[in-house]
């Protein structure tokens, strides 16, 4: 069998690799030839459109009139070489610095890239894609370590990746412990999220409500069951169709967001009913819906049961609202980090090789008046979980509790959405807050501008 | 998405893949069929399968519910996902009587040989006639069975009844002999290690090796990298291979 030029363009790099030496012979003839990009198609130190900032590479699939290798803009992927020497072994500085740069690239402030949904880290011994989608960029593999016998299964798998994207960004929202607000945050994101512009931000949206036992999203909102419920769409998933399961929520006839609601049979099956539901159900029910949505919020219950783990297992990210008053809070959800996620990044690399872990956003307090001496207590009882964790389990949770925070600027911001007696008074009106309150509709669009858009 | 080990599921038919085809009259799969239809469409005894794939499993034992489901045109079928490994597999069809456990004569004591004639002389389907378990048993177990072929010819030469064709197809069934290429030390106590010519003394390996046919001879030697074995005649292959 006679190797194929990728791998012998692999084989030919030196051990000392520079990055020219890896874009020329490694990434622009072989790698991004295989992913769909001809040489017109690419450019070396591309500007990305913050001032003179540039990356190494970048792609975008040329138009008729539009030759990207002379226009130099709207790149569709970009790629940011290292040497082949640096060790980019996740958790190590190298590897953090490499991340945010490629992060600082796919920044809203990086004009000429804001079309860009992948983005590329590599230095031929590692190789990471990350997808971006809005302001979310997350990691979408594993941190994969090349070889020479594994590289052309491995590029052929993030190819994959890159030929079946979807439109969709799937969110759960999780926490550990009840009462945080998960329900309150995904009607409301779905509000603002679906509201039209100004005011909102015109998007597609679907809920899932995922927590049977409370039903709380469906009887808000008195959602009705579509034609088909969802325990019954899992009895035979091939011959029937997922849309039939789909109730829409309209307000005032004119806006509003779709929904699967939450089903009743789920509560009333027995626990071999439940346990006969092959794992990934859900996942795989929503894989037709995800070029149909710009965003599929996923209600999961609290705690770690069998819901909440088909809920994670079907998100791309997961949002956290929390509260400040209590150690136990973050300890949840430093765990939930530590165990809950990567437990079911494995089960589901079985059969989808290098897809990575769900990514968990940062946490967020929600619905709070927080003086000043509790909000320091909170932070230093996030400190040492950070650092207990760093020591222990070698995992580093620094952005997930403090996003902001760099060497430079020990910054320990953590986003709070303000305490508003109407965004829960309007659970008893039946609508989510966004719909009918002003200020509900501003603190909200701060919450998407924060993390989604 | 992988499934839990032991997770009871409802699983397409078009997921699964077959293992060994089941033996079993088309009259009892027709007639079990009919039953199914009665209940329900629900296979009370489940099928056992392992995960292959993303959504794709085989059968691993009791695949007489599959042909069953087959025949009665269910859509899914009551799976339970096992593990793959080679043991678990065993098992599994050995308690759905798929297979029966075997009888290695080289290590086997005088209960289990015993046993096992016992099992193929008062079986209802295929029994072995004409054979008197006492005599067969006392003749067997006295025997330097740790010399015998794989093909069992040996035991056709204790007149104990058990004779060439049918009857050793059927005490092949249920009895075997570790292959002669890994038994050449004539220590009875452990049958099973590979070769260590070093181990046995240069006469006592002759005399084991002077059992072999010409052909496993030449085996033997092209094992031990030895050339031009194909023109040797078995007092040379003796020769070079109790040398090496």
């Amino acid at each position: 069998m006679t190797d194929s030029s990728l791998k012998k363009a692999w084989l030919s790099l030196s051990p000392d690799a520079n990055e020219p030496e890896i874009a020329s012979k490694l990434v622009m003839p072989e790698i991004l030839k295989i992913l769909g990009f001809d040489q017109q198609e690419i450019c070396q130190e591309y500007f990305t459109g913050q001032g003179n900032q540039k990356v190494d590479v970048a792609a975008r699939k040329n138009t008729k009139n539009d030759d990207f290798s002379h226009t130099k803009n709207n790149a569709a992927l970009i790629v940011e070489l290292k040497k082949r020497k640096l060790d980019l072994q996740s958790f190590n500085n190298p590897y953090k610095n490499a991340v945010k740069q490629l992060k600082g690239y796919l920044h809203p402030t990086s004009i000429n890239c804001r079309k860009a949904n992948w983005g590329l880290l590599t230095n031929a011994n590692r190789i990471q894609l990350f997808r971006r989608h809005g302001r979310v960029v997350y990691p979408y593999t594993t941190n994969i370590e090349l070889t020479a016998d594994n590289i052309d299964e491995k590029i052929s798998i993030i190819k994959n990746f890159i030929d079946n994207q979807t439109k969709a960004l799937l969110i759960a929202l999780y926490n550990n412990k009840g009462g945080v607000g998960k329900t309150t945050t995904t009607i409301n994101l779905a509000g603002i999220l679906s509201l039209p512009k100004p005011l909102g931000f015109g998007k597609k949206v679907l809920i899932v409500d995922f927590d049977p036992n409370q039903k709380d999203l469906s009887d808000l909102l008195d959602i009705q069951p579509g034609k088909l419920s969802l325990f019954d769409f899992y009895k035979d998933r091939k011959n029937l169709k997922i849309n039939d399961v789909i109730t829409q929520y309209r307000f005032r006839e004119k806006y509003g967001f779709d929904v699967i609601p939450a089903d009743e049979k789920f509560l009333k099956a027995t626990a071999t009913e439940l346990g006969s539901i092959a794992k990934g159900s859900l996942r795989q029910a929503l894989l037709p819906l995800k070029n149909l949505y710009d965003y599929i919020l996923i209600d999961s219950p609290p705690g770690d049961s069998q819901f909440t783990h088909e809920a994670l297992t079907a998100a791309d990210v997961i949002l956290m609202p929390s509260k400040h008053n209590g150690v136990a809070s973050f300890k949840n959800a430093a765990m939930a980090m530590k165990t809950i996620f990567p437990a079911l990044g494995e089960s589901r690399r079985v059969y989808e090789p290098e897809l990575a872990d769900p990514t968990p956003l940062p946490i967020f307090f929600n619905g709070e008046s927080i003086t000043p001496a509790a909000k320091e207590q909170a932070q230093n009882a996030i400190k040492s979980i950070i650092q207990q964790a760093k020591q222990d389990e070698k995992i580093d949770l620094m952005h997930f509790f403090f996003p902001k925070w760099t060497k430079e600027q020990k910054n320990l911001e953590i986003f709070e959405m303000p305490s508003y007696a109407h965004i829960a008074s309007a659970a008893f009106a039946n609508r989510p807050a966004v719909f009918t309150s002003k200020v509900a509709c501003e603190y909200y669009r701060n919450l998407v501008q924060e993390y989604f858009i | 998405m992988k499934q839990e080990i032991g997770a009871l599921l409802h699983l397409y038919l078009d997921e699964i893949q077959a293992g060994e085809p089941t033996e079993v009259h088309d009259f009892l799969i027709q007639g079990a069929a009919k039953t199914i239809n009665e209940t329900d469409g629900r296979n009370w005894i489940p099928l056992i399968v392992k995960q292959t794939g993303f959504e794709e499993y085989q059968v691993i034992a009791n695949s007489f519910v599959l042909a069953v489901a087959q025949a009665a045109g269910l859509n899914k079928v009551w799976c339970i996902v096992a593990d793959d490994s080679e043991n678990t597999q065993r098992s599994a069809q050995m308690l759905a009587q798929e297979i029966v456990s075997k009888i290695n004569l080289v290590t086997a004591t005088r209960d289990e040989i015993k046993v096992g004639l016992d099992y193929l002389i008062r079986r209802s389907t295929n029994p072995l006639v004409g054979v008197k378990l006492a005599i067969a048993t006392e003749r067997i177990n006295s025997a330097a069975r740790e010399t015998w072929k794989e093909s069992l010819m040996d035991v056709t030469k204790l007149k104990c009844g058990i004779t060439t064709g049918s009857k050793l197809n059927i005490f092949k069934e249920v009895f075997y002999v570790m292959p002669m290429k890994k038994v050449v030390s004539v220590e009875a106590e452990k049958p099973s290690t590979v070769i260590s010519p070093s181990n046995t003394s240069a006469d006592s390996q002759k005399k084991s090796l002077d059992k072999l046919t010409v052909a496993e001879l030449k085996t033997l030697a092209k094992e031990r990298g030895i050339t031009g074995y194909t023109k040797m005649k078995k007092a040379d292959l003796l020769g070079v291979l109790s040398q090496a």
